[in-house]
């Protein structure tokens, strides 16, 4: 196909690949933000509760050491006690004991108090700034009951965050970096996958611009199921096209074979013509124009018959006075040589209908045509009359000839049939006038006359429904 | 030699009619299916041109009669459609030609010859016996290399004789070969065309009667002394 054909639509919609692969990604984004959140809790939780552990253990072994001598707190610190936080050699430690009326007995007397610290059994944590770093501090506290001394003593322990913040953070990257890298995966997979499940429209694709021009066979190649409605309503819209090319294929094929025999005896009578018999001659010449006049009649409804087709297209409906047009048909309709009467009684006064003037003129004047021609009884006349009745005007066309049987009236409209091979009719005419009539609602009835003769008769409705 | 021309179209039958009968053949023209069927059943032609559109019988039907009948007689089907499946169609049924409309007459006459040849067993235009010559395509008979004119209606009998050498044939079924409804001809006028017709040629063809049966051309030369 060439590439001229192509920009008459536009691809400016994002791809379907990566309008999936976007919204895939914002999940797996959101997902990952999630999951960042609850692993640094959960990591910073983990590590708080290891280095909790150190410090409450150092601050319990602070508190084993108390011992009361009569009036006196006495407290060894034991190596071991701060010993056990050596594990974070980075990290300064700090510790305090204090005795029931807050006075202080050993450690750094300036560590900070939880706030609304009360003393108590349960081992108590919190952060707090100190010596311009984070810090985490464990207090504990002991009962003391003297006849002295009445009242808690309590132990603070203080270590400064780093070594547990870099195990939090250890932990944390543990847990997400794989969960990222998987993501990572997940969205490149699906973008190969989604360019595989989208694979079948390409084929398809590839298989409509392989085509031959004229094939309008239906799509056999299996599709998936989500693209099926589409292949469906393609296959259907080629059938119609086919249809529509068949239909006008032997149109032009019937129109074709109408033409051939005027032409083939136009022909045959001019070749037979050169003889020197004058009367012969002027035989042949009068056969040579029977025919030419044979061919632009054809012609004629074949203009008529696209040119009704066209309108019957466009449906461009105006208001106009039928009466008035139906005289006009006469006028152009009724042949200049013929020994043929022609009348025209209207009982409308006024006959103002809204419709296409122009469809309904090659309507009435193909009816006067095929009267003028079929009519050959005794009395070559032409009736046109115009009535009103029940809310439609009623145009009827009469003529004296053999009328039709019912047989033959029921394949009368169809294009190129002829209840006469002898007539000179291409059996365009009632094809026509039918469009005409079902284009405007309205109805077509032939009937024979009393006496001889046929009356098409038109009704159309006064207002369209 | 005599045509039927069946053809509903009256001035394209009214042309191929007067064509033929100007070649000096006998023709008979029908415009209806059913009549020309009719016609068949009693009267034999050489040849049968036919159209496929006809009214109350189709031309298909009319040949299909025919060969129904053991009729061999040629049939060239003329049609106004071209598709292939039409001329396919009539040659299936037994037509021995097809001409598409509209034609040249000189396509015409050269395929009416093919016709006549081919159901006389000829393969040429052209049949020697003796020192006679009978050329149908130029439409000229030579005596010893010599051209003799001959008009249309002993030119006629002369092809019908040359057609059925040494088989007897009797003045009507001459008669019928010569002449059409339009123009009947007495037993008399047969005589008349052959005596002329003698006279014409000499000793270049024999042309014996036999009483009371009619008259045979003799295929071998003669000699004459």
């Amino acid at each position: 196909m060439s590439q001229s054909l192509m920009p008459s639509f536009q691809a400016n919609q994002i791809s379907l690949r990566l309008r999936l692969a976007a919204w895939l990604g914002l999940v797996l984004l959101a997902s990952m933000i999630g999951l960042s959140v609850a692993a640094r809790s959960h990591a910073d939780a983990a590590a708080n509760r290891s280095y909790d552990r150190m410090l409450l253990g150092s601050a319990l072994s602070i508190a084993e050491t108390i011992s009361i001598n009569g009036d006196e707190i006495r407290i060894d610190l034991p190596y071991a006690a701060l010993d056990m936080l050596s594990a974070a050699p980075d990290d300064r430690v700090f510790y305090s004991v204090t005795g029931p009326s807050g006075e202080y007995i050993t450690g750094n007397a300036e560590l900070p108090m939880a706030e609304g610290f009360r003393p108590r059994d349960e081992p108590h944590f919190f952060d707090a700034n100190f010596k311009g770093e984070k810090f985490r501090f464990a207090t504990l506290g002991r009962e003391i009951a003297r006849s002295s001394k009445t009242g808690w003593i309590w132990v603070e322990v203080g270590q400064s965050r780093r070594a547990r913040n870099a195990l939090g953070r250890e932990l944390f990257l543990n847990a997400i970096l794989p969960i990222g890298a998987m993501m990572i995966i997940v969205l490149l997979f699906v973008w190969f996958a989604i360019g595989r499940a989208l694979s079948p429209l390409r084929k398809i694709g590839q298989e409509i611009a392989g085509r031959q021009p004229n094939d309008l066979t239906p799509i056999n190649s299996s599709v998936p199921q989500d693209v099926a409605p589409l292949i469906i309503s393609l296959n259907v819209f080629m059938r119609r096209l086919d249809e529509n090319i068949e239909a006008l294929r032997s149109f032009i094929a019937d129109a074709a074979h109408q033409m051939r025999t005027p032409l083939a005896a136009l022909r045959a009578q001019a070749q037979m013509s050169d003889e020197d018999d004058q009367d012969e001659l002027r035989k042949g010449l009068q056969a040579v124009e029977r025919n030419a006049a044979k061919l632009t009649r054809l012609l004629d409804q074949l203009l008529s018959d696209s040119t009704v087709t066209h309108r019957s297209d466009i449906r461009d409906f105006s208001p106009f006075d039928l009466g008035r047009n139906l005289r006009q048909c006469l006028l152009e309709a009724a042949p200049m040589r013929s020994d043929a009467t022609f009348s025209f009684k209207s009982s409308c006064e006024d006959a103002t209908y809204t419709g296409d003037s122009v469809m309904i003129g090659e309507a009435v004047k193909n009816l006067i045509h095929n009267a003028v021609h079929h009519g050959d009884g005794e009395s070559k006349g032409v009736d046109v009359t115009l009535e009103e009745y029940a809310g439609n005007y009623v145009i009827s066309v009469s003529d004296h000839g053999k009328g039709v049987s019912d047989t033959q009236s029921e394949v009368l409209f169809e294009r190129f049939a002829r209840h006469n091979h002898q007539a000179s009719g291409f059996g365009l005419g009632l094809a026509i006038v039918k469009r005409v009539v079902v284009s405007h609602h309205g109805k077509i009835k032939l009937f024979n006359r009393k006496g001889g003769g046929l009356t098409v008769e038109i009704s159309l409705p006064k207002s369209a429904p | 030699m005599r045509f039927l021309v069946v053809e509903d179209d009256p001035d394209l039958g009214d042309a191929i009619l007067r064509r033929l009968r100007r070649d000096g053949y006998a023709v008979d023209l029908e415009g209806d299916g059913e009549a020309a069927d009719e016609i068949l059943r009693y009267q034999t032609y050489d040849a049968i041109i036919l159209d496929i559109g006809l009214p109350n019988l189709d031309g298909f039907g009319i040949l299909k009669a025919l060969r129904n009948r053991s009729d061999r007689t040629p049939v060239m089907m003329l049609t106004a459609r071209s598709k292939v499946e039409d001329r396919v169609n009539a040659l299936d049924v037994g037509a021995d030609d097809y001409l598409a409309k509209p034609f040249d007459f000189r396509e015409f006459d050269a395929r009416c010859r093919a016709l006549l040849r081919r159901s006389q067993g000829l393969a040429s235009n052209v049949t020697t016996i003796g020192n006679l010559e009978f050329d149908r395509a130029a439409k000229i008979v030579r005596v010893c290399g010599e051209p003799l004119t001959l008009p249309n209606r002993e030119y006629r009998l002369l092809e019908v004789l040359i057609g059925n050498l040494d088989r007897v044939l009797s003045k009507e079924q001459i008669a019928d070969q010569l002449f059409d409804f339009d123009n009947e001809a007495s037993s008399n006028a047969i005589e008349l065309y052959v005596a002329r017709l003698r006279k014409k040629l000499g000793d270049a063809l024999v042309i014996r009667t036999l009483r009371g049966f009619g008259y045979v051309a003799e295929s071998h030369a003669v000699i004459s002394g």
